[in-house]
């Protein structure tokens, strides 16, 4: 997709300056600090961070089970904050549906599946007669891979994976405009992830619908996201396209995540350099504004911090070597030296096999 | 599978039926492996495939409907061999259990005493195996609580796990696992319900402990990327059996089953294009229906026609590495592992090269 033509394409979500605090037994917990991001229209939106940043926050604000502290979401261009009346919410709210983690706590296990589907369309009053609310149920069934016939079995009688694809089908068959997906291949299993991200690619060039993807899975965001925003104890630090943010991370605390992924091989083990300590870090997120690294990059920090994080990237690394703890240098040392045996071993069983 | 001089568990053709209201499922059929000293060996699979029931049977851990068929557990321990499976529950409580052979969870929210402090945990756990003072159990609880790498080791003490975070948490069960100098840890998922930061570093946490320690490892995982990262030996599982056996740089670099090569192929690359993402077609069989051949087979594109008429026997392949597959036959055709995924091992080969090079 060029340039121009994105710029061209409507906002459909835009959060603005969002704060959410939990009050707790006196002591606030602040769970989103100024949050602020846009979705355009079929646009995906990845959004990562460790667990208790706040992803998860962020999606039940936009749809309203949490109440935003301050700020606001602006949807369709309506205001969704500051509806007092549930139902004026609800009426709003038409056009988002949530895709949630589990899919076993979310489907009713006393309902046939079909119905589960068809529940949505009842609420919203779409379709006339029953029949033509079966045809809608087969037509998204059919989508999103479960045999039609299967319409009359119970939530129990599938895999973790089918019970997804049908979560997703009863979000999908209203035809929202926005799809909210907190985690929603965290409990499946690899083969199984592939098989719903591929098809949530599918849908979305299909239909059009953009998605806010909530996840934990660095290389699985990529995979799906237009745009990806990292996450890290309620602030939004880094924002960019995929591309640039796995290629040139500006913010450390991204660096370290991108540098924790594991490597699915067996002589490359994840880099030490990078582990990041907010305490020790020195940075104060509170203290940061956005910069622009380019158009569709940005970070959130001071302006010394941009400075010093953008200037040059090999001078960067070396003086976070130096600044490394001892106890780090020995990890990495038995790290080295566990890679040679590892290599060493290799060689000797090839050694044995000749 | 042979033995080694040096293996500290062995598990031998081990069967396990659980019996259900509506029937038998097969869910182990024929598991063998062994641990050697001081190794890791990571078992992977999808969920489903046995992994953690065959570790549960080594802990003695099994639900009550369980039923083994057959095999053996032998446990090489200093004071000779003992074949577990024979034992009774509580002496295995009370001589292997926690003391020779230690285990660690999924979840550790779920394998920790909410009520009771870390300190009291970590001294019940001491003092259950051993007769020592109180005193003397604190401060080795707060050795061990400074070996898992607790900087604050008196405070930790003092609280209760909701004050901790997850990866904290974990960290005061390997404790507890490790309080009793145990010979065997068995990991069954330790990191999935964590961050990829802090997952990687309960991974360097376990490593650096077996290094010290001496320990051997069992790590149940289906993350090939935690797999690259800890294991010296790889066992594969598909539908309660183990179908391909190797050296971690066997299964990576030269992987023979179809399954495996599933497996590999549906791991996104982190430097990827954006196509299509490779999964294996189908589901895993239900094990409450007898299995006839070999139970990849219908999902297996390269399957033969033997395949669905008879299982195929475990061929040996290298000293270390072994494949339950018929392609491994010298009479079947010769079979070569998808293009994508032979270019992309070819990629980790240079990879691999080039960072050692580096170093």
């Amino acid at each position: 997709m060029s340039e121009k033509s994105k710029r061209e394409k409507k906002v459909l979500l835009s959060v603005d300056d969002l704060c959410m605090y939990f009050d707790a037994k006196g002591r606030r917990v602040k769970a989103s600090e100024h949050i602020s991001f846009e979705i355009r229209e079929g646009e995906t939106y990845g959004l990562v961070g460790e667990s208790g940043s706040g992803k998860s926050t962020i999606g039940k604000c936009i749809i309203g089970l949490n109440k935003a502290t301050s700020g606001s979401i602006t949807f369709c261009g309506e205001e969704l904050t500051g509806i007092k009346s549930r139902k004026e919410y609800n009426e709003k709210l038409k056009d988002i549906q949530m895709i949630f983690q589990d899919p076993m706590s979310s489907l009713n296990p006393k309902k046939q599946v079909g119905e589960i589907v068809r529940e949505a369309l009842v609420i919203q009053k779409i379709g006339k007669s029953k029949e033509e609310q079966d045809k809608i149920v087969s037509e998204i069934l059919k989508k999103v891979g479960i045999p039609v016939e299967y319409k009359n079995r119970y939530p129990k009688d599938f895999s973790g994976g089918q019970r997804q694809r049908i979560g997703i089908a009863r979000a999908l068959v209203v035809n929202p405009k926005l799809i909210i997906a907190d985690e929603c291949i965290a409990a499946l299993d690899a083969s199984v992830q592939a098989q719903i991200v591929n098809m949530l690619r599918k849908i979305k060039e299909e239909t059009g619908t953009s998605f806010l993807f909530i996840s934990h899975d660095l290389t699985m965001v990529r995979y799906l996201s237009d745009k990806i925003g990292v996450l890290h104890l309620g602030y939004l630090l880094e924002e960019g396209e995929p591309e640039e943010l796995f290629e040139n991370p500006v913010h450390p605390y991204t660096r370290g995540l991108l540098a924790a992924i594991p490597r699915m091989n067996p002589v490359i083990l994840s880099e030490n350099n990078a582990v990041y300590d907010y305490g020790n870090s020195g940075i104060d997120y509170a203290l940061g504004d956005w910069h622009e690294v380019s158009k569709t990059h940005r970070v959130r920090c001071t302006d010394a911090e941009f400075e010093r994080w953008t200037e040059n990237k090999a001078e960067i690394k070396s003086a976070e070597k130096s600044e490394m703890k001892p106890e780090m240098k020995t990890e990495m040392k038995t790290e080295k030296k566990s890679v040679k045996d590892k290599l060493d071993a290799s060689k000797r069983v090839r050694k044995e096999q000749k | 599978m042979s033995r080694m001089p040096e293996d500290v568990i062995e598990v031998k053709n081990l069967d396990i039926t659980f019996k259900l209201a509506t029937g038998n499922v097969h869910a182990i059929r024929g598991v063998d492996f062994h641990l050697m000293k001081n190794e890791v060996l990571a078992l992977v699979g999808e969920s489903g495939c046995g992994k953690s029931i065959s570790v549960k049977t080594i802990m003695g851990i099994l639900p009550e409907n369980a039923v083994i068929n057959s095999g053996e557990i032998l446990y090489h321990g200093k004071d000779g061999t003992v074949d577990l499976l024979s034992k009774k529950f509580s002496w295995r409580q009370k001589n292997i259990n926690g003391s020779k052979i230690s285990m660690i969870f999924q979840d550790p929210m779920t394998s920790l005493n909410p009520t009771m402090t870390i300190g009291a945990q970590l001294i019940t756990a001491i003092r259950s195996h051993e007769e020592v003072s109180k005193k003397e159990a604190y401060a080795r609880s707060i050795e061990l609580l400074r070996e898992v790498g607790i900087t604050e080791p008196e405070r930790t003490m003092g609280q209760y796990p909701h004050q901790l975070s997850g990866g904290m948490r974990q960290r005061i069960v390997i404790a507890i696992a490790l309080s009793c100098n145990p010979e065997v840890l068995i990991c069954d998922e330790p990191t999935t319900a964590l961050d990829v930061t802090i997952q990687n570093r309960i991974l360097e946490l376990i490593q650096k402990i077996r290094e010290i320690r001496g320990i051997s490892v069992i790590f149940i995982t289906h993350n090939l990327g935690v797999v690259a990262k800890i294991a010296d030996y790889v066992g594969v599982m598909y539908a309660g059996k183990i179908i391909e056996y190797g050296t971690v740089f066997d299964i990576f670099y030269d992987p023979r089953h179809p399954y495996t090569w599933g497996l590999l192929s549906a791991i996104p690359e982190i430097s990827d294009e954006k196509g299509e993402l490779y999964s294996i077609p189908g589901t895993p069989p239900n094990l409450a229906h007898e299995i006839v051949g070999d139970a990849f087979a219908p999902r297996n594109p390269y399957a033969l026609a033997i395949d669905f008429k008879a299982e195929p026997p475990l061929y040996k392949l290298s000293p270390t590495h072994y494949v339950a597959s018929w392609l491994a036959d010298e009479r079947a055709p010769k079979v070569e592992m998808p293009k994508e995924l032979k270019a992309r091992i070819e990629r980790m080969k240079q990879e691999g090269v080039d960072y050692v090079g580096e170093k």
